[in-house]
């Protein structure tokens, strides 16, 4: 038996140094990384933060409503 | 969390762990796949935590639009309305915050460049804040005037066109407002990138009118210059709710590998969210709460097919709304979408296939078969397209780069490092 391992990057960059792997990176469907759009790029990891984060950074700009309006 | 193992065929199997997906070959007993499992290490996806946050926005700009495509989710130009560009701003300020980089998605539902002030002007807000801004903008290509060229080659990272196909196709599929074709003033947009080295990706909706069609599409566009290709396929909703227009799954799945052994074989990218990058957490951002999309109308949506307060789906997928500088967010609709996950959608049972689909899109999941349902016809796309797609590439395991792009090929458990500056293959450049 052999064993042959594709391991995903999970590399979306953002800065000059990467971006000729990934300009081009599509579309509308959030195809950033297989945690839902978290990714890692090389050593300098970098991450999308998501709604959690914003709510415990609670920001002056920020309400944060347990229930939404019904209407 | 313990590896899931698929079968491809007798004697070969795909291990899925964590984000590393092991082909086994040559596999003479079944035992021999256990042993594997058991030395795996059982990695987990890795959910962040990195040195570097990025705030991310999705701004939908405007409802109008010049063309009138036959299958539009958003029906664009049925409503009229132009997103604010005080409310975007306050948008921006709050998911810059303490990111380190932002990135702004101009997003399409809605053409971006009929409204391309309201993007200039938002782009300029966004680097005021002294964060590095990166910039995905989605079009549908009718606008290459010189100011929109040369603002896209300068300040846009991740570009998406929608085309279709050669003239023919592209034409009954994506005709403007007045009915005539968008193939000519499109091939333009496309010649104006090549010749600015300009990468993107083109996206083909497939329906079932060109899905017999995806190799001649694929040739089409290498001979326009295209390298990177996606191949979407169709789903009935917006203006197509009450006709079918999607393609039958096994045709698309027949047509989608003969299109990409041609991709293969040229060093072209072709992609399809019907085959994604494995994994055991959260298909999209929608779910895991990474997803923050602004409406023209000022709601945050989670999901990009979801942006009209008309949509009876806002009633889940709305997560908060822009009040002047205030952003409101309900706790209680994101915890909700935090459940959407493939484990817990009871009709997937045991199904060999939940790593690959990872539940597959929500938004369609939902509108075909309610909040936690699961979508017949994506799921049929994709038990057609996972066999073919696995033995493939279990035969030829570089194919992977013609596929994703973020992926390396190693050695199981102790590969090298994937970094920037590893050395990858030069496709789809």
């Amino acid at each position: 038996m052999d064993v042959v391992t594709l391991r995903a990057s999970f590399s979306v960059s953002v800065d000059a140094a990467c971006s000729s792997d990934v300009v081009g990176d599509d579309d509308n469907c959030c195809n950033y990384g297989p945690a839902g759009d978290s990714f890692i790029c090389g050593e300098d990891c970098r991450w999308i933060k998501n709604i959690d984060d914003y709510i415990s950074e609670s920001s002056d700009q920020l309400v944060v409503l347990p229930t939404a309006p019904s209407s | 969390m313990l590896p899931n193992i698929i079968q491809v065929s007798d004697s070969r199997y795909c291990v899925v762990d964590g984000a590393h997906l092991h082909f086994l070959r040559g596999v003479k007993t079944t035992a021999e796949v256990d042993d594997f499992c058991r030395r795996c290490p059982q990695r987990v996806d890795d959910a962040g935590g990195g040195s570097r946050a990025v705030g991310r926005l999705s701004l939908f700009v405007t409802k109008r639009c010049n063309l009138r495509c036959v299958y539009c989710y958003a029906d664009a130009g049925s409503e009229t309305g132009d997103a604010s560009v005080e409310r975007a701003c306050a948008a921006i300020k709050f998911i810059a915050g303490s990111a380190d980089e932002v990135i702004l998605d101009y997003h399409g539902g809605g053409e971006p460049t009929l409204r391309f002030d309201f993007v200039t002007e938002t782009f300029d807000y966004a680097r005021s804040l002294g964060r590095p801004v990166v910039v995905f903008f989605i079009t549908n290509g009718t606008d290459s005037s010189p100011r929109v060229v040369r603002w896209i080659t300068e300040n846009v990272s991740v570009l998406c066109l929608s085309l279709d196909g050669p003239q023919e196709i592209h034409d009954a599929l994506r005709p403007c407002l007045g009915g005539e074709g968008s193939y000519q003033r499109v091939v333009r947009f496309v010649q104006a990138m090549v010749e600015a080295n300009k990468a993107f990706t083109a996206r083909a909706t497939i329906t079932a009118a060109n899905v017999t069609r995806m190799l001649e599409i694929i040739k089409h566009f290498k001979s326009l210059g295209i390298r990177r290709t996606i191949f979407e396929p169709c789903f009935n909703h917006g203006r197509t709710k009450d006709i079918n227009v999607r393609p039958d799954p096994r045709t698309y799945a027949e047509n989608f590998m003969e299109a990409f052994r041609f991709a293969h074989s040229e060093g072209l990218v072709l992609r399809t969210s019907a085959f994604r990058m494995p994994g055991t957490d959260y298909y999209c951002g929608t779910a895991s709460g990474r997803n923050i999309c602004l409406t023209v109308d000022g709601w945050l949506s989670s999901c990009y097919e979801v942006v009209s307060p008309t949509d009876e789906a806002g009633k889940d997928f709305f997560i908060g709304r822009i009040e002047g500088q205030k952003v409101y967010l309900f706790e209680d609709r994101v915890k909700r979408l935090r459940t959407l996950r493939p484990a817990l959608y009871p009709s997937c049972g045991t199904c060999q296939y939940q790593p690959l689909c990872r539940g597959c899109c929500p938004i369609k999941n939902y509108r075909e078969a309610g909040f936690a349902g699961v979508s017949w016809h994506l799921c049929e796309v994709s038990k057609a397209l996972f066999p073919p797609m696995l033995e493939y590439l279990c035969e030829h395991p570089d194919a992977c780069y013609n596929l994703w792009y973020n992926v390396s090929v190693e050695s199981p458990f102790s590969g090298p490092s994937v970094g920037c500056g590893e050395a990858r293959p030069q496709v789809g450049t």
